[in-house]
């Protein structure tokens, strides 16, 4: 592996994962904010996204397997192997977490803020949107955070991805090729580089957190 | 219900950013982890991509079995495996066609050097897994399995079944489930037995204490062969690409590729194209497609 590997084995990482969480956000927050001022089924909802967020990857990647491959149910669109698939995947695995984080956030604000925004006689997408305003700072948090374990995962894009060289061979996919291949120098310079990547993100999440307790 | 909306438009944006369906261009290949992990898969792709340009190989590197239940979904265009009785069911089955052996080396058994089970004077692979047994129900040894139904793996219990032993559940027994190099670091870490192909054991001799204790018997014959997945079965899969990759395989070219492949100081693999009757395997299925890509190499 030289430098130039390692550089689009980066980029294709973050690209990846930026899409599925750019996707995941705009879904996630939305439906974060309606379970958070849902009156009816809102703890079942909170337990249904509760547990998604507990699923594991591997899992994850089984099913989305046999979804995508071309003898299952979308196997027509192409997407097994390929990095759309892969985005596909981590915008699954990374949605509960975008949606729960953002219920727990509107949930925790203060409630006299929650009160007033509930009482204005507008339509309720504004109120969310009022309502996302308000806790803006924890909703950045909350996608930085899905980003992080998106970056992080390994265990579904392995599978849906197919860890395919120069195609869709990410940073942990690669540790785990150059662990098998007995390669542990460069599996250990890719485990640096993604340590690199999470603490940098986990370091702007909590910069953004640590900004909203000022 | 809502929420599927949105997900209909990330699955529809995602099949329209796709690049064009690179079907004439790109081959997938699923494969075993041996040929990924010892390089010689990228040095077939640089010297078949250089032949072909604007041609580009792929493979999911995985265990024989799940390469070829990949496969037989369908999901690729051709399959690099070495376990002789499953990739005869599957071209029995009509999943795949033309298979052809193109390289091969061997099976050796390693362990600790001080050999506890006594194997290396064993008369051959049967009685060298009873001894190993014998001595794990003494509690002096162990055997590290791959268990993972690689061609190692099932190679590893039809030796056991020959011997008439089940070993599974017994306490020497550890089956770790996972590719051939954690499953020497396993062993290494255990001073335990276990049967690898000689390519990866080679790769990781310098990393682990294990020693080659027994090769040599034909029981132990490790070769790989090529099938295409059907394409009357599986109309999208890229037929030609794959028949025009698999006749590069075994021309004198791809054939010279594999037998001067280095791994360290060693040469891995050996050209086996139309040698099989040779190394003491009868098939009459392999002559005959043997006889196929000769002909096939002429044109």
């Amino acid at each position: 592996m030289d430098a130039a590997e390692l550089l689009l084995i980066t980029g294709l990482t973050l690209r990846v994962s930026l899409t599925a969480v750019a996707f995941s956000s705009a879904l996630g927050i939305p439906l974060g904010i309606l379970i958070a001022t849902r009156q009816r089924y809102r703890r079942v909802l909170a337990l249904v996204v509760n547990t998604a967020m507990g699923t594991p990857p591997v899992l994850l990647g089984l099913l989305l397997y046999l979804l995508l491959s071309r003898q299952g149910p979308l196997g027509s669109l192409g997407l097994l192997f390929t990095p759309e698939g892969m985005v596909l995947s981590q915008f699954l695995l990374t949605l509960p977490i975008t949606a729960g984080l953002t219920a727990s956030a509107v949930e925790s604000l203060p409630r006299e803020t929650r009160e007033l925004i509930e009482s204005l006689a507008t339509r309720p997408a504004f109120k969310a949107l009022l309502l996302a305003n308000e806790a803006k700072p924890q909703l950045l948090a909350a996608s930085l955070t899905a980003l992080a374990r998106a970056v992080s995962e390994v265990g579904s894009v392995i599978i849906v991805g197919g860890n395919i060289r120069y195609h869709t061979r990410v940073l942990t996919t690669a540790i785990v090729y150059y662990t098998n291949a007995g390669e542990f120098e460069a599996a250990l310079w890719l485990g640096a580089v993604l340590a690199l990547v999470y603490l940098s993100l986990n370091a702007a999440a909590l910069a953004v957190r640590a900004a909203v307790r000022e | 219900m809502l929420a599927l909306l949105p997900v209909a438009l990330l699955l529809s944006a995602l099949t329209l950013l796709r690049p064009a369906p690179s079907g004439g261009s790109t081959l997938r290949i699923a494969t075993t982890t041996s040929l990924d992990a010892t390089g010689l898969l990228a040095a077939l792709k640089s010297e078949f991509e250089r032949r072909h340009p604007g041609v580009e190989v792929t493979w999911v590197a995985l265990g024989t079995g799940q390469a070829l239940e990949v496969a037989r979904r369908g999901d690729v265009d051709l399959v690099l495996t070495h376990d002789r009785p499953l990739e005869d069911e599957f071209i029995r089955q009509g999943y795949g066609v033309h298979g052809v052996s193109f390289a091969c080396n061997e099976f050796v058994v390693v362990g600790p050097p001080e050999d506890p089970a006594g194997v290396s004077g064993a008369r051959d692979a049967v009685v060298a897994f009873r001894r190993i047994a014998d001595a794990g129900d003494r509690g002096v040894a162990v055997f590290v399995s791959r268990g993972d139904r690689s061609g190692t793996h099932l190679r590893e219990l039809r030796i056991w079944e020959e011997a008439g032993i089940d070993p599974r559940g017994r306490p020497w027994y550890r089956e770790t489930g996972q590719g051939m190099a954690q499953t020497l670091l396993v062993a290494d870490q255990l001073r335990g037995y276990t049967l690898a192909d000689a390519s990866t054991y080679a790769k990781f001799r310098g990393r682990v204490g294990l020693r080659v204790l027994f090769r040599g018997d034909p029981r132990l014959l490790n070769v790989y062969r090529a099938v295409l997945v059907n394409p009357e079965r599986f109309p999208w899969v890229n037929y030609n690409l794959a028949f025009e990759y698999v006749r590069f395989l075994v021309s004198p070219d791809g054939q010279r590729v594999i037998a001067e492949y280095e791994v360290g100081d060693a040469k891995p693999f050996q050209a086996c194209f139309g040698r099989l009757g040779e190394l003491g395997v009868q098939d009459p299925y392999e002559e005959e497609q043997v006889a196929f890509w000769a002909s096939q190499l002429k044109g």
